[in-house]
């Protein structure tokens, strides 16, 4: 696997994609920062309490930072689609020696660099309301990552099947609700059924959440999420491997 | 150099092959592989460039198998696909510098690479304009920066000014003439492939019906010229089905004032022919069938 050819997918889509875009850029942020601020209203009203959701601003901001680097893993499968089915540059960069791997690889750090501006707003909201430690935003980071691999790899197994991208943008709208919404990303995993929680743990994001909402001392930490991240992220990368159309055969 | 072995190629599903047994072999300078839409063209170039897999028959690039050896093969050709468009909000110079980092060229070279040829095609004061900016030529002409600056041995473009303005055509057939090495493009415009090639191969149906320097082909129909016009039966009317003949130089002047247009015989005249089966004859009249 080549570092520089990675990189160069990364930097210069991801950059150029903020630089030159930056209402598309703050659209990301949309979601996440209305529900912060419904949430503060909520809080702010008293309603908290009489909903039973305890901290409410902390899980809009923690649910702030998975929804980004969510919703952006999960628009790989837009730009994976849109870069086959009407720029061919898939078709372009078959014929030279790059992996799949690298190619979502490339695409996957693109979307992190493109989630940097919304998650330095998020790093300075969480640091006003004291939401991390050091150690905890640490791990925090870390479990991004893995996720936006895990989503990523999702996302990238899924664009190489429409045909059309009118049926991308229908799919994509869907995956955005059930894995970035639905599941206990804005509010307390325990909230959830035991069979629900582990329905939604198909989803990267609802493990990640779960760890950090534990990290964060809002819940407790449940250390089989843990597993169940690294296990997800380590399946999606084989199954992208094996079953990403990459060639024509 | 291209050694090509009766590749074959029958999608799944689909009645008829795409590739009926294609044998050729092309060295350095520009190849023409034309035909209409549908031919085969492209089901050949995607063989060639390592992305399918023929049904059967095998092809060597430089000696290396394209089956057997896919990545050798792949670090010594350039695949540009048809109707490939640029990312809109990335520059020409960004480009080439992920493109060439495919190929695994390391960025500060990439960058230098980038310059040279895009210097050398022309675009250079466009290099960080985003693409979204420029014409249709100059977007493809960023494509043709990618295969000169990669320096690659073989460069296949497969219709690289379908859909352009001439204006837009005439820039990028400036930059293909910029390309050294082994060039196999495929068109189905004539003007294209006598304006680019010395060599071209004419594909009709998954099959090669002519093969030669443009010149030799022309010289071969040297006595020919083309009749066309309407017919309604054997008679030719101002109105009626499009027809196309051919016949000897020496009858033409039985078809002056016959409601017909006499034209020189030229290289897509061979393309209709053979391309839709029609029976050569240099001693009568005959009629390739209907043309639309």
């Amino acid at each position: 696997m080549r570092a520089n050819t990675i990189w160069a997918i990364g930097y210069y889509y991801g950059w150029g994609s903020i630089k030159r875009g930056i209402p598309y850029t703050l659209m990301t942020l949309l979601m996440p920062l209305s529900l912060l601020f419904i949430f503060g209203l909520i809080s702010g009203s008293g309603l908290a309490g009489a909903v039973g959701g305890g901290d409410l601003i902390s899980y809009a901001i923690l649910g702030g930072f998975i929804s980004i680097v969510a919703g952006n893993a999960l628009s790989t499968m837009s730009d994976a689609s849109f870069w086959r089915l009407q720029l061919r540059i898939q078709d372009l960069l078959v014929a030279t020696s790059m992996t799949e791997v690298e190619y979502m690889l490339g695409l996957g750090l693109s979307n992190i660099i493109f989630s940097l501006p919304g998650l330095a707003i998020y790093v300075v909201i969480a640091y006003s309301f004291h939401i991390f430690t050091v150690l905890s935003f640490v791990i925090t980071l870390a479990i991004l990552v893995a996720m936006a691999i895990a989503t990523t790899a999702l996302a990238f197994i899924l664009s190489s099947i429409p045909s059309h991208m009118r049926n991308v943008w229908g799919m994509s709208g869907v995956l955005s609700l059930a894995l970035t919404l639905v599941p206990p990303i804005f509010y307390p995993y325990t909230l959830l059924p035991k069979p629900l929680l582990y329905l939604f743990m198909l989803s990267p994001a609802t493990p990640a959440a779960m760890l950090v909402q534990g990290l964060a001392g809002l819940q407790p930490l449940y250390l089989p999420a843990f597993y169940v991240l690294v296990a997800e992220t380590l399946a999606m990368l084989w199954l992208a491997k094996r079953f990403t159309k990459w060639r024509q055969d | 150099m291209i050694e090509v072995n009766n590749i074959a190629k029958k999608y799944k599903g689909a009645k008829k092959p795409a590739l009926n047994g294609i044998t050729f072999s092309v060295g350095k300078g520009v190849t023409a592989v034309l035909g209409r839409n549908g031919a085969g063209k492209t089901t050949l170039m995607r063989i060639l460039s390592t992305q399918l897999t023929p049904t059967s028959g095998s092809a060597t690039l430089d000696g290396y198998d394209i089956i057997n050896n896919p990545q050798k093969v792949r670090e010594k050709i350039v695949s540009i696909p048809q109707e490939a468009s640029p990312i809109g909000i990335l520059t020409p110079l960004e480009h080439i510098i992920i493109y060439l980092s495919a190929r695994g060229v390391a960025t500060s070279d990439a960058k230098k690479a980038a310059h040279r040829a895009m210097k050398a095609l022309d675009i250079d004061d466009v290099a960080n304009k985003t693409t979204d900016e420029l014409s249709g030529g100059m977007k493809r002409k960023v494509f043709v920066a990618m295969a000169l600056a990669s320096n690659a041995e073989v460069i296949f473009l497969d219709e690289p000014t379908t859909g352009l303005d001439p204006i837009s055509r005439l820039e990028v057939w400036h930059a293909i003439r910029a390309l050294k090495g082994t060039v196999v493009l495929t068109t189905h415009y004539m003007e294209e492939a006598k304006e680019l090639a010395k060599d071209v191969i004419l594909v009709d149906n998954g099959r090669i019906v002519a093969r030669g320097t443009i010149e030799d082909l022309l010289y071969k129909y040297r006595n020919l010229v083309r009749i066309e016009g309407m017919k309604v039966g054997k008679n030719w009317h101002k109105a009626g089905t499009f027809y196309i003949s051919y016949v000897q130089k020496s009858q033409a002047d039985k078809y002056v004032g016959k409601n017909v247009t006499i034209k020189k015989f030229d290289l897509e005249d061979i393309f209709i022919m053979k391309g839709l089966g029609g029976n050569i004859s240099q001693e009568t009249e005959s009629s390739s069938g209907d043309w639309e």
